[in-house]
């Protein structure tokens, strides 16, 4: 049976095609006119889908000479050496390498808590509370905030609360630093929601991972990952599974830990 | 917009005073932006340069008015060019060398260029009717037909299926319509 083109080509994207639809593929691309409806339908694809970039590949090299030309103008080299002084000038020299030092501290906290909670899980204990358990990861997620000037010893002091599991204590400062910063709101979602998952208020933890999942964030995809754990630890594994299948088919965050979920409990 | 020929202009002449003021008002922004999404002050700090300089090569090519403001268009350009580069690492994995030596020798071009293409189809998606856009933005972002169906009142995804067949169909024809298109297209 012939797959019609449409169908073949969004088959081809959704990486569904078939045995005999991926050899019609092949086919089908000595037609130029089919090679050039795949061309473009791939550039629409990387345009708009909102992680994606679409790169400009085999475009006509005197178009691509001529503007790379006009990149060594004049006026354009006169742009950039003022735009370098101004840089200079007029940038505050911020605390870059203070927060860059402050991840690799998280970061080693991280590595420490990975390997602990890899030993600690045998294969074999599959219950949805144990997985829950051996795929959290607290401290990856503290790793990844940012410092900024102003909420510093907040933010530091909120962090060391919820590392050390006193998360209602950590909860008025991380719902105060969702309000008042604005820089790490992704990460914040997640703190709320993983210190309202551990007190068990599962509810208002979807609420959060919700509102991150709902955000124009580039982390936003991390919000299915934790609300997969949750219903883990819910006991709820049914919609635990779905919120894994999701992740796995259409690789978002932690796809390959979603399917070893996934094998653990089916 | 005599405000956006302000800055487009101060571009090209390489006004100092009227340059700062968008390090001033647009930079903190870009920084906001480039830190929430994995990113740091440094980074935003590049990308802000590049922009700038993209859009004054943009302008002395073919001068063009802006229909939002210019501090819109930049931080836009900014949000793009830092798009592009956290797709980057993933790019040059299959392709061919020769090809990748001439892109990385003509970056700069290539970026342009990449840049007018999606502002292209973006114009023609914005020209389409607000059905088609939103059954095509949940198309192109992988979502399945069933949530489709659900999310805008289709009868069945069949014919969730053919809405989108036929407003890609429609996105494709404008995009090839466009007098731009020729230039961009791959070869």
């Amino acid at each position: 049976m012939i797959t019609p083109d449409n169908l073949l080509l969004e088959k081809y994207f959704k990486n569904s095609l078939t045995h005999e639809e991926h050899a019609q593929f092949e086919i089908r691309k000595k037609d130029s006119k089919f090679v050039e409806q795949l061309i473009i339908e791939q550039q629409l694809h990387d345009t708009f889908h909102k992680a994606g970039w679409s790169f400009a590949n085999n475009v006509d090299k005197t178009v691509i000479s001529e503007y790379q030309e006009l990149f060594n103008d004049e006026d354009i080299v006169n742009l950039k050496a003022t735009l370098k002084n101004i840089d200079h000038s007029s940038e505050p020299i911020k605390s870059r390498y203070d927060f860059r030092w402050k991840h690799l501290i998280y970061a080693a906290a991280a590595s420490v808590v990975i390997i602990i909670s890899v030993s600690q899980f045998n294969g074999t204990n599959s219950t949805p509370d144990h997985v829950y358990a051996t795929y959290l990861d607290k401290n990856q997620l503290t790793y990844s905030i940012v410092r900024d000037g102003d909420s510093q010893s907040a933010l530091d002091e909120a962090t060391a609360l919820f590392i050390d599991e006193k998360y209602k204590e950590a909860m008025p400062i991380i719902e105060n630093s969702i309000i008042t910063s604005q820089e790490n709101l992704p990460a914040f979602y997640l703190l709320k929601g993983i210190s309202l998952m551990e007190m068990g208020s599962y509810d208002d933890a979807i609420i959060a991972y919700d509102q991150l999942i709902s955000s124009d964030f580039l982390d936003a995809e991390k919000g299915y990952w934790y609300k997969g754990l949750l219903y883990l630890k819910k006991g709820d594994e049914k919609k635990a599974l779905m919120i894994f299948n999701k992740i796995r088919k259409e690789h978002l965050y932690n796809a390959g830990k979603a399917t070893e979920i996934i094998e653990l409990l089916n | 917009m005599a405000d956006d020929l302000k800055y487009l202009r101060a571009l090209l002449t390489s006004d100092s005073a009227v340059i700062s003021e968008l390090y001033k008002d647009t930079l903190p922004k870009v920084k906001k932006f480039v830190v929430q999404n994995k990113g740091c002050v440094e980074d935003a700090e590049d990308i802000f340069q590049k922009a700038l300089v993209q859009i004054a090569v943009r302008y002395k090519k073919n001068p063009f008015s802006i229909k939002s403001s210019f501090k819109a268009f930049l931080f836009t350009a900014c949000k793009n060019l830092w798009r592009r580069e956290l797709n980057k690492s993933s790019h040059w994995v299959t392709k061919d060398i020769e090809e990748e030596q001439f892109y990385i020798k003509n970056e700069d071009a290539h970026v342009l260029l990449e840049q007018e293409r999606l502002e292209l189809f973006q114009v023609a998606l914005d020209l389409s009717s607000d059905n088609c856009k939103s059954i095509l933005e949940m198309f192109f972002n992988d979502v399945s037909y069933a949530d489709m169906v659900k999310d805008l009142a289709y009868s069945s995804e069949t014919v969730a299926r053919q809405r989108v067949f036929k407003c890609k169909k429609k996105l494709i024809e404008l995009i090839k319509d466009s007098p731009r298109f020729n230039a961009l297209r791959e070869l």
